[in-house]
């Protein structure tokens, strides 16, 4: 049982760490489109520790990427930790619902991509009273299901890796 | 994926599709609005004298600081909530050369003329640079 914990433990602090970096990579390494949208590297993450661990660590795993991406980055509480994380909130909601109806993963990753990126845009619209910015949720609407099929296809191949990997690490225990 | 999940898909990348046709739509009708207003001597907020390229509006808050021509090479300095930002104009396009601020995103969105579907911003600065018939709506929906 204390094993278990240990192990469950160990996998998401292990997932969390790649959900960090995926995040700072992608800020650091890859300019957004227009100026905002992020292609959302790191919801590969998300989408592997929804299927392998559950809704309650897909949840840590997405509060500790923006906490700790933004911390490390220097700009929590900033205008970009809010704009980050209005995309992940939402994003985060629709992998919930999305797991409740029990959807593949690359149509669960193209609806949290949609998320993402609306969600960013609704804190712009609200928060900083940019109204026109909606405009933009169009292109972003498109551009979302590019990148959910990208990250979704990414996602999958991951848990077919993983999985058997687990399988055999329980099978020892 | 699911036969319903692709459908679903489908149906949104046509909405989204035709969304875009509908903003284009409304930026085009909106833009030859504004200029039989300008042409006419009806349309307020934009400078009064003709520009050589087009009239470029630095909006901090909900108020122009700055309007430039794109046509006359310059660069120009102004002030936002979190520090300075210079803006630089040459051929007909503009960028923003140097800021103050933590992201630098609207450094990286680059050159500007007009075309582009978002202006360029900078949140913590609260500064958008957008083109006469952008800035008009944008200062008429935000007065």
């Amino acid at each position: 049982m204390r094993i278990d914990k240990t192990r469950h433990f160990t996998y998401l602090a292990l997932l969390s760490a790649m959900a960090i970096t995926l995040n700072l990579l992608e800020t650091a390494m890859i300019p957004p489109l227009f100026g905002v949208f992020r292609i959302g590297l790191a919801n590969i993450i998300a989408l592997v520790t929804l299927k392998i661990l559950g809704v309650k660590d897909m949840i840590i795993v997405n509060i500790m990427r923006v906490m700790i991406g933004n911390l490390l980055s220097g700009r929590i509480f900033g205008s970009t930790f809010w704009i980050s994380f209005g995309g992940v909130l939402l994003s985060t909601l629709i992998l919930v619902i999305m797991d409740k109806f029990k959807s593949s993963l690359m149509f669960t990753s193209i609806m949290s991509s949609i998320g993402h990126s609306t969600g960013q845009v609704f804190v712009v619209m609200l928060f900083y009273m940019q109204p026109l910015i909606a405009a933009i949720l169009p292109y972003f609407l498109a551009l979302s299901i590019p990148t959910g099929l990208a990250t979704g296809f990414v996602a999958k191949i991951a848990v077919e890796r993983v999985k058997p990997l687990r399988k055999a690490d329980s099978d020892a225990h | 994926m699911k036969k319903k999940e692709i459908w679903i898909t489908a149906i949104i990348a046509v909405i989204a599709v035709a969304a875009i046709l509908i903003v284009n739509l409304v930026r085009a009708q909106n833009k030859s609005n504004v200029d039989a207003q300008a042409s006419a001597g009806t349309a307020t907020g934009i400078p009064t004298e003709q520009a050589v390229g087009q009239w470029v509006a630095v909006i901090h808050g909900n108020a122009a600081d700055l309007w430039f021509d794109s046509g006359v090479d310059s660069t120009y300095t102004v002030t936002g909530d979190y520090g300075t930002m210079t803006i630089t104009v040459k051929d007909n396009k503009w960028c923003v050369s140097s800021v103050e601020c933590p992201n630098h995103n609207c450094e990286q969105m680059g050159w500007d003329d007009g075309t582009k579907m978002v202006p360029i911003t900078c949140i913590p600065n609260n500064i958008i640079i957008c083109t006469y018939d952008v800035a008009l709506n944008y200062l008429e929906t935000n007065s």
